[in-house]
């Protein structure tokens, strides 16, 4: 072969080899291209999976009315935007139109799903809020569509692609096999190094070459022309073995192998040695291909450098023919674009991670501040600890329950769940001694140790040890706990709760981090719980303090109301009324009948309707002496009774029947102390508290108190009683004085008419002295029926019966009748009269009466001051007239001058003075009566003026009857 | 004394106390009065049956009677029109003299409150009749 030839073929080689080389690139650039379109397919996959989150998170927001799924429901879209990006960001131009078609579809969804939204915030109802969601499901149709397409030309596409890069790589193939060969020619000819190795093969070009040094200059000029592409570094080229042995490469190969040509030289570069073990397959069908078919590739593997580090490559070749398995192969390095593959995957699940790390904190941050809002709102730890319990479920655990430990036992006061199915099963979980309280592990050993408990990974054998019983060892494993943390609340006292928070459905392993958070929450339920602690000591105080005084003010009240009126039946019934709702929800009053049935004077509620149920109930269910409990019994026993808590067992009992047990049950009877009212040792009626809505419980110290009530109510029903009697003992005597005082009037009137007709047939008769004696019987006559007289106005003022007969009388008129009417008494008491002011003085009164008024007055002036002188004296002014009466007698002592207006009274003892001492009492209740008054000026031994005051017209309300004004302790002896 | 000059003056006593109605008949006749008498209600108005001649020119009527009272004899006698002009004096022993004057339609000057002093009932008497003389004088 000539040089020319030469040259010629050398120039053949390079040309082909560029065009293999940019085959070559295509190939791989089209495996690249396949690779992005495969992850955009993958990328749009999870653009689906986003958009059905979203619309399943929308579901739950508008048809579920769950608020936790509005940030689903965000969070998704947001996704689902981020993968449309990425697609679009990488799309070319034919996948534009499809990809538009899927943003435009799903902006559309978006717009009708956020008229949804819209509409359940504002509070629409659920019917319009699901029609505006089912409105946003017509609009999902078209995303999928438009999806659906996209990825159907994304498939064709794929499908061409790998035809294509299938058919590039034949070719290219075919291309690097020429190249190869002629590669080889070239190199035996230009590589003086080559030839060394492969000069068995072609001496005759090394013989030919020694020979000429011009074909050897030319050579070498050739060589330079070929050198850039060996040396370029744009392609691997290596010679291995059948071992695997690389027995030459260029630079290229070996920076892409990660070995120097020293190590190459030295026979340490070894084929096999340095391929990743995942490739090591694919060397072996290599192999197999190139021994069978002497070409083989190109295919992907990667090699591993010293350093760690891997490279990607797509190589392919050809066997050497007849080098007794030696081949050469090429290599181009794909790395980079494999790495930044790689990278952006890495970057893309450290993105994830860095999020879901995020939303983690993000979801512990918010359970805190939900937690922490839950616990600072309620002073009520026992709901506060179960809206902690609901809250850590299910972002933090699938689980949670929360003990307290009051006195060294565990009582359950919170457990949630995630899985609403699992209720069955949290209803065991109540029960108490499911875990064994020596078992050193779990909520006994964080009770113990007081240390926070993490197992991530929970075993059988841990639940074992810890179950106190098969059964609870059952239930526990029925339970899937994947893993578990327990951590103790403390307050002030030490520990006074556990809560433990388990994983189950979830299959979630608790980390240190989780249990930092669990602790964090139980410190802040500490502190809540001994907030709950202090404030619940202080309700209490107060509580207490304010039913003793609640209690206080009722007797206080009771006792009032009890003195105010006679009438203990309708005292007793105000008493009941002032009990309802300070003291009790219900208070009954019952009295027990001479004939012994009862009678229930009062049914107090403050439901007034609640309160006639329970009296209808009374009437169809009258008390039986029998029953056990409550008024019947204490009205049989006479002892009280305190029911601190009313169980149904004594309903049961005191319940005649069914019927009367199911309307007595509903009316939620609590707490109820009946105590018997008794005068003078004898029960007469009790008195029943009854606490129902109130939850108030009865306790000694009420009993107390309802006592102190009955003793009150006692005495003041025995008072009554003795009023009553004594009453009708003035009744009596009042009847009685009326009745002999009208049968009186008729014989004395029989013997003054006697008395007077003698008188006027004696007048100068032949009997001498005969008048003189008829005219002191007369005298006697007169004495008698004023007496008589006065007896019937003291029945008639106390029975209030005394009847005025108003008219216009001139008082000047009535004094002078009476004082000629008492001349002839006068000068035979050896008095003499005055009488000054006798103007008429005209006023509406009773005339009988007026002049009852003077002649008492004056009798009585004629009584005490006996023979000294009398002074009468009118005076008027325009309303009113004032009578004065003096005498000059005895007087009256100041200590004595205002009992001389009652009944039966008189300054000086009876003995020297006459009269049924009524005279003065019944001028003060005449005075009364017409609105006037009487008050007496005197000393002892000084004499007496007596002076009333007469309003000349009288308020209308005072005429006629005259209610007796002073009860006067005589009536009652 | 001498009555037997003075036109004849009759008085129907009614009352039930058989002691005071004869205390009232010696007091009134001794004042020249002719007078009748009857136990209660149903006895005045047997002695009022009688012929026109001996009707009295008063009544002295008590009110609290047995069989029939005072008010029961008034009801019937105002239904009786040959004796319902008759002029009526009323003796009784209650205090409210005024009302029950007025129940029965009798003027108060024409009440008596037992006791009674005998001038006062002779007077009250003597002026009821002297009306009832007129009238009687007119029949005639």
């Amino acid at each position: 072969m000539g040089r020319r030839g030469l040259a010629l073929a050398a120039l053949l080689v390079l040309l082909v080899g560029a065009i293999a080389l940019v085959i070559l690139r295509w190939s791989v650039a089209d495996a690249h291209a396949s690779l992005v379109q495969a992850q955009d397919v993958v990328a749009f996959g999870q653009f689906q999976a986003a958009f059905n989150r979203k619309l399943v998170a929308a579901r739950g927001y508008l048809v579920d009315r769950d608020d936790r799924a509005l940030h689903d429901l965000v969070v998704s879209r947001t996704e689902a935007l981020a993968e449309l990006a990425r697609v679009e960001h990488r799309a070319r131009p034919e996948d534009l139109e499809n990809l538009r078609a899927v943003h435009a579809a799903e902006q559309a969804h978006q717009k009708a799903l956020q008229t949804a939204v819209a509409l359940r915030r504002s509070g629409a109802s659920e019917d319009a809020v699901s029609a505006a969601f089912s409105q946003s499901l017509r609009e999902r149709d078209p995303v999928l569509a438009a999806t659906k397409r996209f990825l159907e030309a994304r498939e064709r596409s794929l499908g061409n692609a790998e035809n294509r890069t299938r058919r590039r790589g034949e070719l290219s193939f075919a291309v690097l096999t020429g190249i190869a060969i002629l590669a080889f020619a070239s190199t035996l000819v230009f590589s003086a190094r080559l030839s060394r190795r492969f000069d068995a093969v072609y001496d005759a070009e090394r013989a030919e070459r020694l020979r000429t040094e011009a074909a050897a200059a030319a050579l070498a000029e050739s060589e330079a022309r070929f050198r850039p592409l060996y040396d370029s570094g744009m392609i691997g080229i290596c010679f291995p073995d059948l071992t695997g042995k690389i027995l030459d490469a260029n630079d290229a190969f070996l920076e892409m192998v990660g070995h120097t040509r020293e190590e190459l030289e030295a026979g340490e570069v070894n084929w096999t040695e340095m391929t990743a073990s995942e490739s090591l397959a694919a060397d072996e069908r290599a192999r197999e291909e190139i021994l069978t078919t002497g070409v083989t590739g190109p295919y992907e593997k990667e090699y591993v450098l010293p350093g760690g580090e891997r490279r990607s490559v797509v190589i392919g070749g050809s066997l050497l023919p007849g080098s007794d398995g030696r081949a050469v192969m090429f290599a181009l390095d794909v790395t980079s674009g494999k790495r930044i593959e790689a990278e952006r995957v890495e970057l893309l699940k450290r993105e994830r991670e860095a999020r879901a790390i995020a939303e983690a904190a993000q979801r512990r941050s918010a359970y805190l501040a939900h937690a922490s809002e839950a616990l600072a709102q309620s002073l009520d730890y026992r709901s506060t600890l179960q809206a902690v319990a609901r809250l850590a479920v299910p972002d933090i655990s699938d689980w949670c329950l929360i003990d307290v430990i009051p006195d060294g036992v565990f009582r359950r006061v919170a457990v949630s769940y995630s899985n609403p199915a699992r209720g069955e099963l949290a209803r065991r979980l109540e029960e108490h001694g499911l875990l064994d309280p020596q078992a050193r592990m779990g909520p006994p050993q964080v009770l113990r140790s007081g240390e926070s408990e993490l197992l991530p990974w929970i075993t059988d054998d841990m639940l074992a040890t810890i179950a106190r019983t098969p059964r609870a060892l059952d239930t526990l494993r029925e339970m899937n706990i994947a893993s578990a943390m327990t951590v103790a609340i403390r307050n002030a006292q030490g520990i006074v709760g556990i809560v433990t928070f388990l994983s189950a459905e979830s299959g979630r392993h608790f980390s240190a981090e989780d249990l930092r958070l669990a602790e964090d929450l139980a410190v802040r339920a500490g502190v809540a719980m001994e907030n709950a602690r202090l404030f619940e000591m202080v309700h209490q105080e107060r509580a207490a303090a304010e039913w003793h005084g609640q209690r206080s003010a009722f007797l206080a009240r009771a006792s009032e109301i009890l003195a105010s009126s006679l009438d203990y039946r309708q005292t007793l019934a105000n008493v009941a009324r002032l009990a309802v709702p300070e003291i009790a929800d219900w208070c009954l009053v019952d009295m027990l009948l001479p004939d012994g049935t009862v009678d229930s004077i009062a049914i107090e509620h403050s439901d007034s309707s609640r309160a006639d149920l329970l009296r209808r109930l009374t009437r169809t269910y009258p008390y039986e002496p029998e029953q056990p409990y409550g008024p019947p019994h204490v009205l049989k026993t006479g002892d009280p009774e305190l029911g601190a808590l009313i169980s149904d067992e004594m309903i049961r009992e005191f319940a005649r029947d069914e019927e009367h047990y199911q309307i007595l049950m509903g009316l939620g009877f609590r707490s109820y102390m009946c105590v018997p009212l008794q005068v003078r040792g004898r029960t007469i009626g009790a008195i029943t508290f009854v606490a129902a809505e109130s939850s108030r419980r009865y306790e000694p110290d009420d009993l107390a108190l309802g006592e102190a009530l009955a003793y009150r109510a006692g005495l003041a029903i025995d008072n009554a009683r003795l009023h009553a009697e004594a009453h009708d003992a003035i009744r009596v005597r009042d009847d009685f004085l009326s009745i002999a005082s009208h049968e009186l009037k008729t014989p004395v009137t029989t013997l003054q008419l006697q008395i007077q007709s003698l008188l006027r047939r004696a007048d100068g008769g032949p009997i001498e002295g005969l008048g003189g004696r008829l005219g002191a019987a007369e005298r006697q006559v007169e004495r008698l029926t004023a007496l008589i007289n006065d007896l019937l106005d003291i029945s008639r003022i106390t029975g209030g019966r005394l009847d005025l007969h108003l008219e216009d009388v001139d008082l000047a008129s009535v004094v002078r009748d009476v004082t000629a009417r008492f001349e002839e008494p006068l000068a035979g008491a050896g008095c003499t009269l005055t009488v000054s002011g006798l103007e008429p003085q005209r006023g509406m009164w009773d005339r009988l009466r007026l002049d009852q008024i003077v002649t008492n007055l004056l009798s009585n002036a004629m009584k005490y001051g006996a023979g000294q002188p009398i002074d009468v004296t009118l005076s008027g002014t325009p309303h009113a007239v004032r009578l004065e009466v003096r005498d000059h007698g005895i007087g009256i002592a100041p200590e004595n001058q205002n009992r001389i207006f009652d009944r039966f009274e008189r300054a000086v003892s009876g003995r020297h003075y006459g009269g049924l001492g009524l005279g003065l009492w019944i001028v003060r209740q005449i005075l009364d009566a017409f609105g006037g008054s009487i008050r007496v000026r005197s000393a002892a031994g000084e004499g007496s003026t007596f002076v009333a005051e007469l309003p000349r017209t009288q308020p209308q309300t005072q005429a006629g009857a005259v209610p007796e004004k002073r009860r006067s302790g005589a009536e009652l002896a | 004394m001498s009555s037997s000059a003075l036109p004849a003056r009759r008085v129907l006593i009614v009352e039930d106390d058989q002691a005071l109605r004869e205390a009232l008949s010696d007091a009134l006749r001794d004042e020249g009065f002719s007078v009748a008498s009857a136990a209660d209600g149903i006895e005045a108005l047997d002695l009022l049956g009688r012929p026109a001649s001996l009707r009295p020119s008063v009544i002295l009527l008590d009110l609290t009677m047995p069989r029939m009272n005072g008010w029961q004899f008034r009801a019937a006698q105002r239904t009786d029109e040959r004796i319902a002009a008759i002029p009526e004096v009323v003796l009784s022993a209650s205090s409210n003299l005024a009302e029950e004057a007025d129940s029965l339609g009798v003027p108060s000057d024409a009440w008596v409150r037992k006791p009674v002093p005998l001038g006062d009932l002779l007077a009250i008497v003597a002026r009821h009749c002297g009306g009832a003389e007129t009238e009687t004088g007119r029949e005639a």
